[in-house]
């Protein structure tokens, strides 16, 4: 990384259990009974996902598999040796893979599965003496207030810094009143919210992944998965979840930038029908936005030229301020911090690689110093 | 019409293209949506393209819903030369427009040189059972309105990613109703992913903006309304080539229609020529069009090959 050498943030590495033994462990007896009854194979615990088979088989990075088996993200030390270690980062943000878990259809069973991961999480993971390791409160999205509740017990936890939502559990776009009890648990516990692409495609919230009818193809899929996401963005500012909650952050996981423009600058131009339906919209779409919303930088939209991308970021008055590096490690379309540096210009470096994410977090600022305190790998 | 379009804005050929009217192929019945089609053609041809006005061109809506009987209706109208192109309209098989089971439309449209037309609404009506946004539906009118771009790019998307542009290589399609700011970030996102994921697609031999440029246009209307008009022409130079993708429309009689006058001065005037007159004359089957024998594919659409590049 010749070009940026100050600290680095990931904000999106997808962590796993090693079998799913792991969490029915934590589940309270019943569940364990009802998953693993005598004389028949165990119930899945992941909700099944619509079928679009990925070219590489799995959608991970092949390398990724740690050497004593189990799959991609459920090894601490190759998660050191391939990322932290490596590309020296400072924070990690560990967020499931990919945490849909609350999709289950029995939602009773989803909540419980829920609970057990995130108990798992902060057992397994969070009591590493590694001060790099941070992680999400993961929710059962098909009961709001259930969630709420997950998100007041899980969220004091020092090193649990976001609430993620994965599957749309109620089948509805995510600023809809139905999902305000968890906006207002995270607010009070002042835990960011991140929504990460491609919960529609699992059972117990799959529908309109894509709107238009179901895309054919992994391909399609791919570049029309941030479709639901675009709309949960407009849905937050449309149902006014950033003037009942004020100090609410979103960030966006995984859906790309270059589309943001048309967006807000949609939203903006609709201003006087959007209040006139909405009246709780009291200022323009654009200043929520940029008050209130991040991204994740991957996957970055590589344009034949880097340029092109600056310039349609700098036409929209910039976003520099609104973007935090993740890796989406150990995923299949990875980008790394060096990839990153290159594509963008380097007075963002700073900002993007560390400071937007400590500003999001909460944290101060993060220095090399403070790893080489707190982590045993170095 | 005459009045406030065509004479005021010295419109030389305008092309009609129904209004409510393209919700008809989702109706559930799918034999009454295919007698309305056809009575609603011939009222069109009768009523509006008889030659009162020769300014005036039409579009043949279709019953999409058996892609048979939209084929049929092509040929049927299709021959009429103030015809100069298919709609769609409404989804009415519930699948997207790339999906197999609609291409017995596109080879008709390519036999008689029309190109096909996806208007803005395409899913809106609950007969469609597909969705007009992701992730939930809309619950205001401002929100449907933006994100009723959201199926166009799907279908779109659907089109060259399930080789439509392969098979039929001289069948163009003109998308309606969106403006032109979605672009760069939806085509570079499907460029991006291309590079990774074609090899389940083997038959989508260019990267998707070279099919974009080469068999798609886009309608200018309703023009982006970006805070400084220099913002769109900034993103859309990051794309590069606009001039020549985007034909001029009004949207007449839309609450949102743009006239020429808004559009001219929002847009550089180098580029008029091409989106006000040029783009839409090579891309549209006008009268006197000399119709060319349809390419044959260069792939086999749908079929895997062992040796995979």
């Amino acid at each position: 990384m010749a070009k940026y050498q100050g600290p680095v943030i990931d904000s999106d590495v997808h962590h796993t259990w090693s079998s799913d033994d792991d969490i029915i462990a934590y589940l309270p007896k019943k569940w364990r009974d009802y998953v693993k009854g005598s004389g028949r194979a165990p119930m899945r615990i992941d909700p099944p996902f619509m079928t679009y088979p990925h070219v590489n088989g799995p959608n991970k990075r092949l390398d990724t598999f740690p050497p004593n088996g189990g799959p991609p993200g459920s090894d601490y030390e190759t998660l050191c040796k391939q990322l932290l270690d490596p590309f020296r980062i400072e924070r990690a943000v560990l967020s499931f893979d990919p945490g849909g878990n609350g999709a289950l259809d029995n939602l009773y069973f989803a909540t419980e599965v829920v609970r057990a991961a995130n108990d798992w999480n902060i057992e397994h993971w969070l009591s590493i003496p590694d001060d790099r390791l941070r992680s999400v409160v993961m929710v059962p999205t098909q009961m709001p207030e259930e969630a709420a509740k997950e998100i007041r017990r899980v969220g004091k936890h020092p090193r649990i810094v976001e609430v993620l939502l994965m599957s749309n559990g109620l089948r509805r776009p995510f600023g809809h009143p139905l999902y305000h009890p968890i906006y207002e648990a995270a607010s009070e516990m002042g835990l960011p919210v991140a929504i990460h692409v491609g919960g529609q495609l699992c059972e117990g919230g799959n529908q309109n992944a894509v709107a238009g009818g179901a895309a054919n193809s992994r391909l399609e899929f791919h570049t029309l998965a941030n479709q639901s996401s675009i709309h949960y963005l407009a849905s937050f500012i449309e149902h006014g979840v950033f003037e009942k909650f004020p100090d609410l952050k979103l960030l966006l996981v995984e859906d790309g930038i270059s589309w943001v423009p048309w967006l807000i600058w949609g939203l903006d131009a609709h201003y006087k029908i959007l209040r006139s339906e909405s009246p709780w919209v009291k200022r323009l779409p654009s200043e929520y936005f940029r008050e209130h919303v991040r991204f994740t930088t991957q996957p970055l939209e590589d344009t034949p030229d880097p340029q092109q991308l600056i310039e349609v970021l700098e036409a929209f008055e910039g976003m520099d301020d609104l973007l935090c590096f993740a890796t989406d490690y150990p995923h299949w379309d990875a980008d790394d911090p060096m990839y990153v540096s290159r594509k963008l210009p380097e007075p963002w470096l700073e900002k993007i690689f560390h400071k937007n994410a400590s500003e999001l977090y909460g944290w101060p600022i993060v220095s090399p110093v403070l790893r080489r305190q707190g982590s045993p790998s170095d | 019409m005459r009045e406030q379009l065509l004479d005021a804005s010295r419109v030389e050929r305008a092309i009609l293209s129904y209004d409510s009217a393209m919700l008809m192929p989702a109706l559930p019945n799918s034999h009454l949506a295919r007698e309305v089609i056809r009575a609603a053609n011939d009222w069109s041809v009768d009523r509006w393209l008889s030659g009162k006005d020769d300014r005036l061109y039409g579009l043949i809506l279709v019953p999409n819903q058996v892609p048979d009987d939209a084929a049929a209706e092509v040929r049927r109208v299709g021959k009429n030369p103030r015809m100069v192109g298919v709609l769609l309209g409404e989804n009415g098989v519930g699948k997207l427009f790339g999906h197999p089971v609609y291409h017995p439309i596109y080879e008709a449209a390519v036999e008689l040189g029309l190109p096909v037309v996806l208007h803005v609404g395409s899913d809106a009506v609950p007969d469609t059972q597909t969705a007009t946004s992701a992730g939930g539906l809309p619950v205001t009118y401002a929100d449907y309105r933006i994100l009723a771009a959201q199926p166009l790019m799907a279908h779109l998307v659907s089109f060259i990613g399930q080789g439509v542009f392969e098979k039929y290589p001289d069948l163009r399609l003109f998308v309606v109703g969106i403006g032109a700011s979605w672009i760069p970030g939806l085509m570079w996102r499907f460029d991006t992913n291309y590079k990774t994921l074609r090899r389940e697609v083997p038959w989508v031999t260019r990267i998707p903006s070279e099919y974009l440029r080469s068999n798609v246009r886009i309608s200018t209307y309703p023009l982006d309304r970006t805070p400084k008009p220099e913002q769109l022409v900034r993103i859309l130079n990051a794309y590069g080539g606009a001039e020549d993708l985007l034909c001029f429309a009004s949207g007449y009689p839309d609450w949102d229609a743009n006239d020429v006058s808004y559009v001219a001065d929002r847009l550089p005037s180098e580029w008029h020529r091409k989106i006000f007159y040029d783009n839409a004359l090579t891309f549209f089957r006008w009268p006197n069009t000399e119709l060319l024998k349809p390419r044959a594919p260069a792939v086999e659409v749908g079929v895997m090959k062992s040796e995979i590049v």
